[in-house]
């Protein structure tokens, strides 16, 4: 992989060989804009394929998959997400705006092919401030006249999200307690790992890290053991 | 449904909605009272030719801003321009044998071909370009009103100069104290130029950085540094042996009046010169100046510099002790900074008692440190702080605070000083020795004098045909169909002003053209600036404003000036007082690469 400071890297080298969408995801997606941004290939790559698999995801789905009545937990997870990326733009936080919508793309790629259509079309309007080509060709995929430019952001309803019982999970690195995260009950350790990845506090502790193993009780607690 | 295409093309997805985007005018805004507005401005680029990564991320998050504001309702406001006077243009056309004009507007087909490919949602219709006419025509405008109500004025002032390149050099253009280009040593030249009275307002622009919301605290920390405030008190200091004559110091601690021991003035102080006329100092002291004029003047005023001076051979008195005080001719005061010269209090100042121990001169404690006492034999440092006074007369015993006060009023009684306010902030002289840049509407008749050019004459064009050498100041002096003019007021022969304004000029204002910036009869509409600046809750201020953080001193200070001169000239919808207040927390703590 090489890295260097992201300024000599041709821009028009990236838009010819990945594409606009995917210069303005890595762009956003790989440093808050406080920061300097790193070049990597990898992360122009992370972002081409994250479209790549939102274009199939949507150009796969027919309304025939449209399930009429979803699963609760995946209707908390579009009002979660609304609600992240919203704040998160208002925020300036891009990058965590763009990584909560790719994990809203892992869990409705598990689902494939029932998705209901509001998660679908949640997916790509949510996209559009970040990858507006892609965005405006799976919402015209979609059935809809007008541009995904002219279309309403989508909502969140805060009786959902206020419902939900949530647990406190307990992170430790080497049995130390680092962060208490508020998280959804019965979420598997990959999910509650990417969660406690995501708080600072942890981060600095994993940080340059090897991780040797993940103690995980559903409910309770993580504990990352590092070396 | 369409054709589908399963496999992701971003090539052939890209350039289909960027036709589409442009055939429908998707990102053309109209004010339109029914919705609440968002105006989302970005700093304009310099068309340096093509776009870097900085770019892409600092455009890719004005963008991200400005459609989901547009998603969420909004009527957006998200215009693009050139910022496109400036020097690289110059130093292009001197290299490669082309014309600065053709080298920028090239730049700016290339960079706009780019920021479509980026899929931008720029309104291009209100697309601003600095460096032609219907823009800076206004600007020449601005510059006579602003002429006509005494603020901008000429005067002689100290420049860098290149002796080599025979030009001004910016102070960002200064490298180990030599030319950029050519790294000749930088000489200190006066020379005429023109200046904005940015001082007018200095209290007005500190005050306003305590209303400014949305403001990060950082930016505002640097603005109010610059501006330097400081309150304090002007003493007069009658020079021995010339009647009448006398040397007038700031000082912002009169209360260490009683210890000042000697008096330090620049060596470029016309006084330093007068004062060892005839003596034998004189020689010393020329050679003093002519040495100093070749330093660099941001250096001269930090603090690690080797502090030299020569005595003038004069001496001054001391207006409350009547102490006899040796005038010395310093490297580190400046001539245009302050009154150029500056009471030397070595006990209680850390420059002046490196200076004394240095040039063996007298040191006297007047402020003492509560229930210590300070020997000035033993001192290692001198003692800053405030404190209590001593060997200082009727004051002995006050404490500073108190003593500020008491002893400026003593002072005031006699005649010999008054309390004063001073800045740090300079006026902004906006003269450049270039050829590309906004010509400054002015000529110089030698019967009249200054004369304005008159303003059905605007705009003042460029010349196209200049040869650019890169030597002998200004390709505009050598044209002369553009310098040889007759005299507005006599008619005789007169002769025009050669030097363009400051880049920077152009950059305080463009944020207001964009409301409307087609209009052909004047420099922005006040109705259009009053939609897109006003917010619901009667203040004006663009919504978010995004750009890199190295420019929030001089860029933000000087659209702040600048705005309050559009105010005063009657431009500005009522109320509109800072128009690059946002009310985003987040606007512009940015990283962006350099130019």
């Amino acid at each position: 992989m090489s890295k260097s400071k992201g300024n000599v890297v041709d821009p028009d080298y990236l838009i010819e060989k990945y594409g606009a969408d995917t210069a303005r995801v890595f762009s956003l997606f790989a440093a808050p804009p406080e920061k300097d941004l790193d070049w990597s290939d990898q992360g122009v790559e992370g972002g081409y394929r994250f479209l790549g698999r939102v274009y199939r995801l949507v150009h796969n789905w027919t309304s025939d998959d449209d399930v009429k009545e979803a699963k609760k937990d995946l209707v908390l997870l579009r009002n979660k997400t609304i609600k992240k990326v919203t704040d998160d733009l208002e925020r300036f936080h891009f990058n965590t705006a763009i990584s909560s919508i790719m994990e809203y793309l892992n869990v409705l790629q598990k689902e494939t092919p029932k998705i209901p259509r509001a998660d679908i079309e949640s997916l790509v309007l949510l996209l559009a401030p970040f990858a507006p080509h892609i965005a405006e060709e799976l919402w015209q995929h979609l059935g809809h006249q007008e541009l995904i430019a002219h279309a309403t952001w989508p909502t969140f309803d805060a009786a959902i999200l206020n419902a939900v019982d949530s647990v406190k999970m307990v992170v430790q690195v080497n049995g130390v307690v680092r962060a208490t995260l508020e998280v959804a009950p019965g979420l598997s350790q990959e999910e509650v790992s990417m969660a406690a990845r995501r708080d600072e506090k942890v981060q600095k502790y994993l940080q340059d890290k090897n991780l040797v193993k993940v103690v995980f009780v559903p409910n309770r607690l993580i504990n990352f053991v590092v070396s | 449904m369409t054709a589908t295409q399963t496999v992701y093309e971003p090539k052939f997805i890209e350039s289909k909605w960027q036709e589409i985007w442009e055939k429908q005018n998707t990102f053309h805004a109209t004010e339109d009272t029914s919705k609440k507005k968002f105006y989302c401005l970005e700093m304009f680029p310099y068309p340096s030719g093509r776009i870097h990564m900085g770019h892409v991320r600092n455009y890719s998050i004005g963008d991200a801003i400005a459609r989901f504001k547009k998603m969420r309702g909004f009527n957006v406001l998200h215009p693009i321009g050139w910022d496109s006077f400036g020097m690289p243009a110059e130093n292009a056309a001197i290299e490669r044998k082309t014309h600065p004009a053709q080298w920028t507007l090239s730049n700016i087909e290339a960079m706009k071909v780019q920021f479509k490919k980026m899929g931008f949602s720029y309104d291009w219709d209100r697309e601003v370009a600095t460096c032609l006419p219907d823009y800076y025509r206004w600007e020449q405008k601005i510059f006579l009103e602003m002429y006509e109500k005494g603020l901008v004025y000429k005067k002689k002032s100290f420049v860098n100069w290149c002796p080599k390149c025979e030009t001004v050099l910016a102070n960002e253009q200064v490298e180990d104290a030599g030319c950029w280009r050519c790294s000749s040593l930088v000489e200190q030249k006066p020379l005429e130029q023109w200046f904005f009275k940015i001082t007018a307002y200095a209290q007005e622009l500190l005050d306003d950085t305590y209303k400014l919301a949305g403001w990060p605290e950082r930016v505002l920390t640097m603005q109010r540094e610059w501006i330097g405030k400081s309150e304090g008190s002007e003493i007069d200091f009658e020079i021995e042996g010339h009647a009448g004559q006398k040397i007038k110091v700031f000082t912002t601690r009169p209360d260490t009046l009683f210890g000042a021991t000697f008096m330090s003035i620049a060596a470029e102080h016309p006084l330093a010169l007068q004062l060892s006329k005839g003596t034998e100092q004189e020689r010393l002291v020329k050679s003093f100046a002519e040495k100093v004029a070749k330093m660099d003047r941001a250096q001269r005023l930090t603090q690690d510099y080797e502090k030299e001076g020569v005595f003038t051979g004069a001496y001054c008195l001391n207006p409350v002790n009547g102490r006899r005080m040796p005038i010395y001719a310093a490297n580190f005061v400046l001539a245009d900074y302050g009154t150029g010269a500056v009471m030397a209090v070595p006990a209680h100042d850390q420059r002046d008692f490196d200076f004394s121990k240095k040039y063996k001169l007298p040191m006297e404690v007047v402020i003492q440190p509560a229930g210590e006492k300070l020997d000035p034999l033993t001192m290692k440092a001198a003692f800053v702080e405030t404190g209590l006074l001593v060997n200082s007369g009727s004051f002995s015993g006050m404490g500073s605070e108190m003593a500020k006060k008491e002893i400026v009023k003593h002072l005031e009684g006699k005649g010999l000083g008054k309390g004063t306010v001073n800045f740090k902030l300079r006026d902004w002289g906006i003269s450049r020795q270039r050829y590309w840049g906004t010509p400054i509407p002015m000529i110089q008749c030698s019967h009249c004098g200054i004369v304005p050019v008159s303003e059905n004459e605007l705009p003042v064009l460029l010349p196209t045909d200049v040869e650019f050498t890169g030597k002998g100041g200004s390709p505009l002096k050598q044209i002369k169909s553009f310098v040889e003019v007759t005299c507005p007021k006599c008619q005789g022969a007169a002769r025009r002003e050669t030097d363009t304004m400051d880049t920077f000029v152009e950059s305080s204002w463009y944020f207001l053209r964009y409301t409307s910036a087609k209009k052909n009869n004047g420099a922005f509409d006040k109705e259009a600036v009053k939609y897109w600046f006003q917010n619901p809750d009667g203040t004006f201020g663009v919504d978010q404003y995004i750009g890199g953080i190295e420019h929030a001193v001089l860029h933000l200070l000087y659209s702040r000036f600048f705005t309050k001169a559009l105010r005063d000239l009657g431009y500005l919808p009522e109320g509109c007082e800072n128009p690059l207040v946002i009310s985003s927390r987040r606007g512009w703590s940015l990283k962006m690469a350099p130019r």
